[in-house]
């Protein structure tokens, strides 16, 4: 596994370094929440934040925390399945397509919430689980892979994601439309 | 603003620059030191700032000893509590949005024909595995046209025309390309096609020896080659005509016609089969005498002039053979066409037996 320096990999995946903040900040608009500051892009440790209230509203505290993992995934899915056919089925030497698949793996591989936004919702989901939310029950589980999953950046996990995402998804979808 | 007194030293501190180290109150150098010392005692103490209510959190107002009202749990003066609440996304950022969604709609709409290429591909793939191969030709025919480089598309527009048994079409497709990136599907279409070639090289023996009259070896090799590749329907139809023209050597006339009845019936539109079943129910007759073979005969002949209008070159076939049928059935003689040529044509250059 070779190693290059954080910066220089938020630097060629900037967009997505913005969408995932942008994200966040969405998120706290939504649900009402005091944001104290915001970075979208810096080429330093984190590479983006938003500091905002804190919430003891879980509904709140999981979207703002999750916000950018839907909002990354979603647009790595569509602009990877635009991109898809040219580059992957039809072997197109075609620059914009290429563009767009970039793009949409910036945006896969910035989808990981943060260990500190999971821990924001690991932290409240007990309580909340107790009372039978179900969104506390069903985060669980998804909390626990994104944790996994944040370590795994080690070893190119986000990387690995948004390819996944990037060729699985509009397969699956070019599979559900034909 | 509100002030404190440090708990060690006395000192009147705003509060806001001042520390709480678990619940005394402290300037920061003696914060430092009661730090030091209860962390050497072994304990691990609570450190934490401590909020002036009426210092304003984000632009630091200063608004005397009126309490600010709480924001988030955090004093905010007016202006700086609607900042935090209503954070506006900045321009540039809401400029690069409206782009990356102008780019999302660039971006489906240049994808279309891209997308159509790939619908017409999951369809001719679909119709192959089904083994419906000649229908599946026309969807994969456009991806290849717009995908000339796509692997996966050459093949199995190659695999359709090979299945097909047009073995032209799938060398087209191929245009002179022999290498492919190693997997099942390059691994299936290169046998095929090796098949193929092996096949085409053993007809064209088999046409270089029936050009030197050496029919049973002819028929032989052309059977060989339409075995190797029975998708080739002209393979096993020629093999059949050189099974006839071994059974007219051998002068079984019953086996020619049997063989012309059933090439027939497989081409019933070809004027070539009428008129080879024409010329072994000729030949019945003229060993027979039998009228109804004359009279059947004479209906092919009609048969095969009315298909052959269709081509110059069956035209020309038939100016050839019906000459000889016709002799065959008023003379009944059966001679074969070097024979007829010999004492009837001058400079005949057709090719032809019975």
């Amino acid at each position: 596994m070779f190693f290059i320096p954080g910066f220089v990999i938020s630097l060629f995946t900037f967009p997505g370094v913005i969408i995932h903040e942008a994200a966040h900040m969405l998120f706290c608009k939504i649900f009402k929440l005091a944001i104290f500051d915001v970075c979208f892009f810096q080429l330093k440790n984190p590479a983006g934040y938003v500091i905002h209230e804190n919430t003891r509203n879980f509904t709140a505290a999981f979207f703002v925390a999750m916000g950018p993992f839907f909002v990354n995934t979603a647009l790595c899915i569509v602009f990877c399945s635009a991109a898809f056919m040219p580059v992957w089925e039809l072997q197109i030497e075609d620059p914009l397509a290429y563009f767009f698949y970039w793009l949409g793996l910036s945006m896969g591989m910035h989808a990981f919430p943060s260990t500190q936004d999971l821990k924001g919702i690991w932290a409240l989901a007990p309580g909340e689980a107790k009372q039978g939310n179900l969104l506390a029950i069903l985060s669980y589980p998804i909390v626990a892979i994104l944790y996994v999953l944040n370590f795994g950046r080690i070893i190119w996990a986000d990387l690995g994601y948004g390819i996944a995402v990037g060729i699985l998804a509009p397969l699956a979808i070019f599979k559900m439309l034909v | 603003m509100r002030k404190a007194n440090c708990t060690t030293c006395n000192t009147a501190i705003p509060l806001s620059s001042a520390y709480r180290v678990d619940d005394a109150v402290y300037c920061e150098a003696c914060a430092n030191k009661r730090f030091d010392e209860m962390k050497a005692a072994g304990k691990v103490p609570r450190v934490t700032t401590i909020t002036d209510p009426t210092i304003c959190a984000k632009c630091g107002l200063d608004s005397g000893n009126s309490e600010l009202s709480l924001t988030a749990g955090l004093p905010f003066c007016m202006p700086c509590s609607q900042a935090v609440m209503e954070r506006p996304f900045p321009t540039w950022l809401k400029g690069s949005l409206a782009f990356v969604f102008a780019l999302l709609l660039v971006a489906l709409w240049h994808g279309r024909p891209y997308f159509k290429a790939g619908k017409s591909l999951a369809r001719g793939e679909r119709l192959l595995e089904q083994q419906r191969y000649a229908e599946a030709i026309p969807y994969l025919q456009p991806v290849v046209q717009s995908a000339p480089e796509c692997e996966k598309c050459i093949l199995l527009l190659a695999k359709a025309q090979l299945l097909t048994g047009d073995v032209e079409a799938a060398q087209k497709t191929f245009g002179g390309r022999t290498q492919f990136e190693k997997n099942d599907l390059s691994d299936e279409v290169l046998q095929i096609w090796d098949r193929a070639v092996r096949a085409v090289d053993t007809a064209g023996e088999a046409s270089k020896l029936s050009d030197q009259k050496k029919d049973e070896e002819a028929a032989a090799k052309m059977n060989q080659a339409a075995t190797l590749y029975p998708e080739m329907k002209g393979l096993s139809i020629t093999a059949e005509y050189y099974d006839a023209a071994v059974a007219f050597d051998h002068k079984d006339y019953n086996r020619f016609e049997q063989i012309a009845e059933t090439a027939w019936k497989q081409q019933p539109d070809s004027a070539g089969a009428v008129a080879m079943l024409a010329s072994a129910v000729a030949c019945q007759y003229a060993i027979t005498g039998d009228s109804s073979y004359r009279r059947r005969a004479e209906e092919l002949l009609e048969r095969a002039r009315v298909l052959a209008q269709s081509s110059p070159n069956d035209q020309k076939n038939y100016q050839e053979y019906v000459e000889r049928i016709r002799y065959r059935l008023q003379s009944r003689e059966i001679i074969d066409k070097d024979e007829y040529d010999r004492r009837f044509r001058q400079n005949s250059s057709t090719k032809g037996k019975g």
